[in-house]
Formats: structure tokens, C-alpha cells, sequence
């Protein structure tokens, strides 16, 4: 209570030098010098924040602002190519398949068209080997008959000759023939 | 219990220049503000092109935030950026000096003087807002502020015509109809108005601050007195939120009176006399 009774106390005490003085400046302490003295304060501090901090410190937000927007803009950018690039090559890549796939189709027919070419010839070339091969078989058959019958015959002139040069007795013909029978097999 | 009063005491003189405790808050916080911007400044300069780290990532939220609350305002980021250093200045200014006051030792460190044969106890620090010099002096600056930026963004013609309407009346003579003549006039008596009501600015302003300050001032000296632990606590917390109010008032103001004078005002001339008298008759009620 008694603080409260000099609270008013001296608010009416203020108000009444208020009222005697008519002077309002001086109960609220205004002075020209302090005045002048606080906007320098305030002065100093608004140079010093703008120069210091708000002009630096926006610009490097901007700068960071239009980063991250030309970042994702290239993003997109980069998103919209990679797509655009993701249609381009489903769409080649299919006919690049088509086009290997008659390619790989076209050279199978060939192949096999040079296949079946190759094999006739070598069919071909093969009979033919076979057909001179019995030819020749055939020749040299024939001349190793001729060749055996011209030995027959000279054995047997020869064998013919020993004979009738020897005494010859009925058991040595048989014997003779016999020889010269086994010397022909 | 001696309560502060409405001036800033004297603590000692340089010259016949009077330093009050009021102005060695102010300078103290002045040359806070100087090691911080030093400090952003070389964080600025040391983080460019990197991540915001510290002390410059906790400052840049704080200015995200304030640009957010101006846009709102000016609905123009460029004014908003425009405003920034002047608002911002006085909102981070009158904050930290609300706040500062709070700190112990302001107000209770001092020296006792005898004056007029009466002991009293003068403190060496004391809140820079309880001072009207300074509220007043902020928004002397304000007003003319607001008042330069008008005449350089519409032109000084155009500007003065907000308060002394002389085109209208002009205008008004030139194309003669009474309700035109009418309006001219009050609108010339308006704007006559309006020039008062740019002293009223200052006036409560600085009244404004300097009041709910000084207001708090007391109002933690009379609770400091009834017990000194703990009663004061919740009007110190009550404290940080006047602070912070009392700031934001100022500087939204601020940023009003701005944006206000650097919008152009569409002239009444545009219209027609038809709208006009559309705009006299009484609306038919069903």
C-alpha cells in the first residue's frame, strides 16, 4: 500500500509539474543535443545493418534464391530431355529390332540357299569322285586280270616245258599239275 | 523504493553535453550492433557460395521471417527489400534495447548523488526507450523518411497534392459542378487534416514506445520492491513480450507510413459526374 500511495505521489507530482510548468519538453527530459546524440545512435546502427547486414545478407539469398531456381529448372530441363530421350529410344529401339530381325531373317535364307548350294556340289563332286574311283577300280581290276592271265599262261608254258623236259611218270604229272596248280592260286 | 523518472537522469557531462544513462544504453547497444554486423559480415564473406552455417543461418531465418510479415504489407517483395534496412534497423534496434533493459544491473547499478539536499540513487544504465529523445528522434526520422521516399516514387506535385489539394480544387473550377466543388473542398479541408495528422504520427510513435517502456520500467521497479525474488519473474517474462510487441508496432507502422507514401492515389477526378452522383444517391432498398 505504501508503495502504491508513492506511486501516485509522484505521478500527481509529475502531472502537477506538468501543469504548473507549461514547459512539457523539459519534464520529459527533451533536449536538443541528446536528441541529435540519439538519431546519431540510431543512425550508426541503421549504416551499420544495412551496409553490413541486410545488403549483404539479402543479395546472398537472392543469389542463392535464383541458384536454386536455375537448378531446378535445369533439373526439369535434364528430367524433360531424359524422357524425351526414354521415348526416342523405346520407339528405335523397337525398330532396330524389327530391322535385325529381318536382317538376322534374310541372312538365314541366304545361309541356307549357299547351304543347300555347297551341299549339291559337294554332292555332285563327291559322286563324282566315286564314279571315277570305281572307274579306276575297275581299270586296275581289269588289268591285274590281264596281267594274272599273262602269268598263267607264261607258268603254264613254263610249267609245260619243265614237264616235257623231265621224264615224266603218271605220278609225276600229278605232282607237277598239283604244283603248278598251287603256284596259280 | 525510488522510482525511475520521466527523463533520463545526467550521469556526467562532457563539455556542457548532458550523458545520460539513457544514452550509454543506446551507445552500448549501438556498438553491439557494430560487432554483429562485423560478424555477419565476415560470415557473409567466409560462407559465399556455401550452406548457411551459425550465427548467418540463424539471422537469415530471422530476415526470411521479417520479409514474410513486410510482404504482407507492401505486397511487393521489392518494396519489401526496398524498406528492409530502415524497418529493419528500427525493429532489431528497439527489440535489443527493450530486451537489454531487462538484463541485470540496468536500473540498479548506480551511484547515489545528493541533490537539492535529497539523497538519490542515479543508475548508470537505463532502458534506451525509456528516453523520449530517442523515440522521438526515430520517428522524427520515420516521418521524413516516408515523406522523401513519397516525393522521389510519385514526384514532389503529385505527393503534395495528398495534403494540400489545390489540383482538385483547381480542377474542380475548371469543370464547374457543385457536388465536384463540394468534394473539392472538403477534400482540400482533409488534406489540411492530413498535415496535422503527420505531427500526430511522430507524436504517437514516440509516445507510444517511450510509454509502454517506461511503463514497464516502473511497473518492475514497484514489483522488485514488494519482494525481490521470484514476484518479478512473470513481469520480466511479461517484459520480453512488450518488447518484442512495442518493436513490431513500431517497425509495422513503420513499414505502413512507407508504403502508404509511396503509393500513388488515384485521383476522384477519374471519375465521371455520373459515378459521382451514382455514388451520392442512396442505395434502393427493397
Amino acid at each position: 500500500m505504501i508503495i502504491l500511495q508513492e506511486l501516485f505521489i509522484h505521478t500527481a507530482h509529475a502531472a502537477a509539474e506538468g501543469g504548473n510548468s507549461p514547459d512539457i519538453a523539459t519534464m520529459f527530459g527533451l533536449n536538443l543535443k541528446l536528441f541529435i546524440a540519439q538519431l546519431i545512435n540510431f543512425g550508426i546502427v541503421f549504416l551499420v545493418l544495412w551496409k553490413w547486414v541486410f545488403t549483404p545478407v539479402t543479395r546472398a539469398l537472392q543469389a542463392r534464391t535464383k541458384k536454386i531456381e536455375d537448378s531446378l529448372q535445369a533439373a526439369e530441363t535434364v528430367t524433360k530431355e531424359k524422357e524425351e530421350f526414354k521415348k526416342w529410344k523405346t520407339a528405335n529401339m523397337a525398330e532396330a529390332r524389327k530391322e535385325a530381325a529381318e536382317i538376322v531373317e534374310k541372312s538365314r535364307g541366304e545361309a541356307e540357299v549357299v547351304r543347300q548350294e555347297l551341299l549339291a556340289k559337294a554332292k555332285t563332286e563327291q559322286e563324282k569322285l566315286l564314279a571315277d574311283g570305281h572307274t579306276r577300280l575297275e581299270q586296275e581290276q581289269a588289268q591285274l586280270l590281264a596281267s594274272a592271265r599273262g602269268q598263267l599262261a607264261e607258268l603254264v608254258v613254263s610249267a609245260t616245258e619243265k614237264i616235257l623236259r623231265e621224264k615224266i611218270t603218271d605220278k609225276k604229272d600229278v605232282e607237277l599239275a598239283k604244283e603248278a596248280l598251287s603256284a596259280i592260286q | 523504493m525510488t522510482l525511475p523518472p520521466l527523463s533520463a537522469e545526467t550521469i556526467f557531462y562532457i563539455g556542457n553535453f548532458p550523458v545520460t544513462n539513457t544514452l550509454v544504453n543506446s551507445a552500448l547497444t549501438a556498438v553491439g550492433f557494430i560487432i554483429f554486423g562485423l560478424v555477419i559480415k565476415l560470415a557473409v564473406g567466409s560462407q559465399k557460395n556455401k550452406a548457411p552455417r551459425g550465427v548467418l543461418n540463424f539471422f537469415e531465418s530471422i530476415l526470411e521471417v521479417l520479409l514474410g510479415y513486410f510482404d504482407r504489407v507492401t505486397r511487393d517483395r521489392k518494396k519489401s527489400l526496398r524498406f528492409l534496412p530502415l524497418v529493419g534497423s528500427l525493429f532489431l534496434f528497439i527489440l535489443i534495447s527493450n530486451w537489454i533493459g531487462l538484463l541485470p544491473g540496468i536500473g540498479s547499478i548506480g551511484l547515489w548523488e545528493i541533490k537539492e539536499g535529497v539523497r538519490e540513487f542515479i543508475p548508470l544504465f537505463r532502458p534506451a526507450n525509456t528516453d523520449l529523445n530517442l523515440t522521438l528522434a526515430m520517428a522524427v526520422l520515420v516521418v521524413v523518411t516516408s515523406h522523401v521516399l513519397g516525393i522521389a516514387a510519385i514526384g514532389f506535385f503529385k505527393y503534395a497534392n495528398k495534403f494540400i489539394k489545390l489540383g482538385d480544387l483547381y480542377k474542380a473550377i475548371i469543370h464547374p459542378s457543385p457536388v465536384g466543388i463540394m468534394t473539392a473542398v472538403i477534400e482540400f479541408f482533409v488534406g489540411l487534416l492530413e498535415v496535422v495528422s503527420e505531427v500526430a504520427k511522430m507524436v504517437s510513435l514516440s509516445l507510444r514506445l517511450f510509454g509502454n517502456v517506461f511503463a514497464g520500467e516502473v511497473l518492475l521497479t514497484v514489483m522488485a520492491s514488494l519482494m525481490a525474488y521470484l514476484v518479478p519473474l512473470p513481469f520480466m517474462g511479461l517484459e520480453l513480450l512488450v518488447g518484442i510487441v512495442q518493436a513490431t508496432v513500431f517497425a509495422m507502422l513503420t513499414l505502413v507510413y512507407l508504403t502508404i507514401a509511396t503509393t500513388e492515389v488515384h485521383e476522384h477526378n477519374s471519375k465521371t459526374h455520373k459515378e459521382e452522383l451514382d455514388l451520392l444517391e442512396p442505395t434502393p432498398t427493397v
